[in-house]
């Protein structure tokens, strides 16, 4: 009896200094907008984040999308010299977003040299053990950096260092952070979560749901489009030969007045 | 007022700059306006180039040709430069071709070897066409007095052969008399050859009904216009309604600076004599198939893309 409850001791010591999310504290986490609205004018939006943590504390702040089975093609040569797609890899568990933002750079954390602390964990390199390449390449750190490469390019993959601004107050710190969101942010159910590190270790964490959603003309297109394809290709085609014809009204009025 | 700068595209994902493809659509209207091209070989890689996903960008640019060539025709019809006949028949080949090279593209999919066939097509083509059509032009425009005083055409083995084929018939706006087998035919391998490419035709399109049907320079613009026309609804109808790839708000706003580019293209062409026409052409496609050699040739800074299976 005595023997079990020392191995249970045991165990949750070895989770509270290991374990990065489900061992660690409570952080404050507060984020607005809580909604963000992708309507016709859409361009880019921002998420204020804000909240508090110890004195000798540094936050990581992180904005990830769900995760979804994705299909890329592999480029490799043909006849030595020519270079095009030859085969398919399947990616499972990246997520679809994964912005991190951190002051101390998450590759090395500031104030550990530990490899592989919970705290790198974080960035996105972290992310290859969470990621499964099938059929498993021979060179899969190769794919795991030219995937991230791709979603760097399309601004969904960011690591952004020294955008948190802290500000002392009694005995602690308040932290905020301008979160950009890009473009070609899809619609969905999204997480900011704030992680707090103390000498590379997550000692605290919070979470808000963020939820990003079409509105208004996007909203009724995309509908149109992905539930009434057949209709939305009529109407495309007739609004697209109509506008041809009106332009070429146009430039024939126009044609005739300047004679 | 506040003048918005940015529009969300919803089924491309992604917010672009409305001015950056008012400006790409006039500058692409104005060669389809010129050339009697859809456009299409040079719209979508720029507009992958601006973020749009590559099926988005290439369905969405069908949808802008069929305003774009609605506006060019009817600019073309007005000076007299559609052989709808002709054109007629190109498309019920076009049509039948086009059925066949998507089931040819099925078989090598499944054989694993569809993409090299593709690459090395489009390049093989672009490198004949624009080669053949350079030469060609080029020695015409060395000769003009000689030009004047040869016949206009001078008939060759093939051409002999061409005139024996039955149901002849006068393609009068073109000033040609041929069987009708031969447009059907022609368009039947160009629809094959354009399904295999993913592309409307109208570059390979163009010199089959210069150097083969024999047709005048600016009849074959405004035929080869009005043949994309019809070419072009079938691919936005069945990308729309298969794929949901049509993006309708990114080609309206093609189809704004498209339309009024090939106005002016087809004016603008009307300046320059037909040798003249197809040396600036084949320039253009000689551009095009070096951009994709170096793209085959070069190691590409990442080897993955999306769109795999």
């Amino acid at each position: 009896m005595k023997r079990n409850f020392f191995l249970m001791l045991l165990v949750m010591a070895v989770a509270w200094a290991a374990g990065p999310a489900g061992a660690a504290g409570e952080a404050k986490l507060s984020v607005t907008p809580q909604v963000v609205e992708i309507g016709a004018f859409y361009h880019r939006s921002v998420l204020t984040a804000t909240g508090e943590i110890p004195a000798a504390a540094q936050v990581v702040l992180r904005f990830i999308g769900q995760s979804r089975e994705l299909h890329l093609k592999r480029k490799g040569r043909v006849l030595g010299v020519l270079w095009m797609n030859l085969d398919s890899v399947t990616i499972d568990g990246l997520p679809n977003v994964y912005l991190v933002y951190s002051n101390t750079g998450l590759e090395k954390p500031a104030e550990t040299e530990a490899a592989g602390s919970p705290a790198a964990e974080l960035g996105l390199e972290g992310l290859s053990r969470q990621v499964q390449i099938t059929p498993v390449p021979e060179d899969k750190d190769q794919v795991f950096h030219d995937l991230l490469a791709l979603k760097k390019r399309a601004h969904l993959f960011a690591e952004r260092e020294d955008r948190i601004s802290y500000q002392n107050i009694g005995g602690g710190q308040r932290f905020k952070a301008d979160i950009e969101l890009p473009s070609s942010l899809p619609a969905g159910d999204y997480k900011l979560q704030a992680f707090v590190i103390e000498k590379g270790n997550i000692t605290a964490q919070a979470e808000r749901p963020v939820q990003v959603k079409m509105v208004g003309l996007p909203l009724m297109m995309s509908t149109l489009a992905f539930q009434h394809g057949a209709i939305f290709g009529v109407m495309a085609s007739v609004i697209a030969v109509l506008g041809g014809l009106l332009i070429s009204l146009l430039f024939k009025s126009g044609a005739k007045g300047g004679h | 007022m506040h003048i918005p700068m940015y529009l969300y595209l919803p089924i491309a994902g992604n917010a672009v700059n409305i001015y950056a493809i008012l400006g790409l659509g006039v500058v692409v209207g104005v060669l389809s306006g010129i050339f009697g091209v859809g456009g299409g070989f040079l719209m979508t890689p720029l507009l992958i180039m601006l973020g749009i996903p590559p099926t988005v960008a290439a369905a969405s640019d069908s949808n802008q040709i069929v305003g774009a060539s609605t506006s060019g025709t009817l600019a073309h019809f007005r000076l007299g430069n559609v052989d709808i006949k002709m054109g007629l028949l190109l498309l019920i080949g076009g049509v039948l071709g086009g059925t066949v090279g998507v089931q040819l593209i099925k078989v090598l999919r499944h054989m694993g070897n569809a993409d090299f066939f593709i690459s090395v097509t489009y390049v093989l083509m672009l490198g004949l066409i624009g080669g053949y059509m350079f030469i060609e032009s080029l020695a015409a425009l060395r000769r003009p007095l000689l030009r004047h005083e040869a016949p206009r055409h001078t008939r060759s083995q093939y051409g002999n052969l061409f005139q024996k084929l039955p149901w002849k018939t006068e393609f009068n706006r073109s000033g040609v008399s041929l069987s009708v087998l031969m447009p059907l035919v022609l368009g039947i391998l160009v629809g094959i050859l354009a399904a295999i490419m993913g592309v409307g035709g109208g570059f390979i399109m163009v010199p089959v009904m210069v150097y083969i049907l024999r047709m005048p320079m600016h009849v074959v613009v405004g035929t080869s216009l009005f043949q994309v026309l019809f070419t072009c609804v079938n691919v936005t109808f069945m990308q729309a309604w298969q794929n949901h790839t049509v993006d309708f708000v990114l080609a309206l706003l093609l189809l704004i600076g498209s339309s009024v580019g090939a106005q002016v293209g087809a004016r603008v062409g009307r300046r320059f004599s037909g040798d003249h026409l197809k040396i600036f052409l084949a320039t253009l496609v000689l551009a095009v198939m070096a951009k994709m050699l170096y793209g085959l040739l070069v190691r590409p800074d990442v080897l993955l893309s999306l769109g795999g299976h």
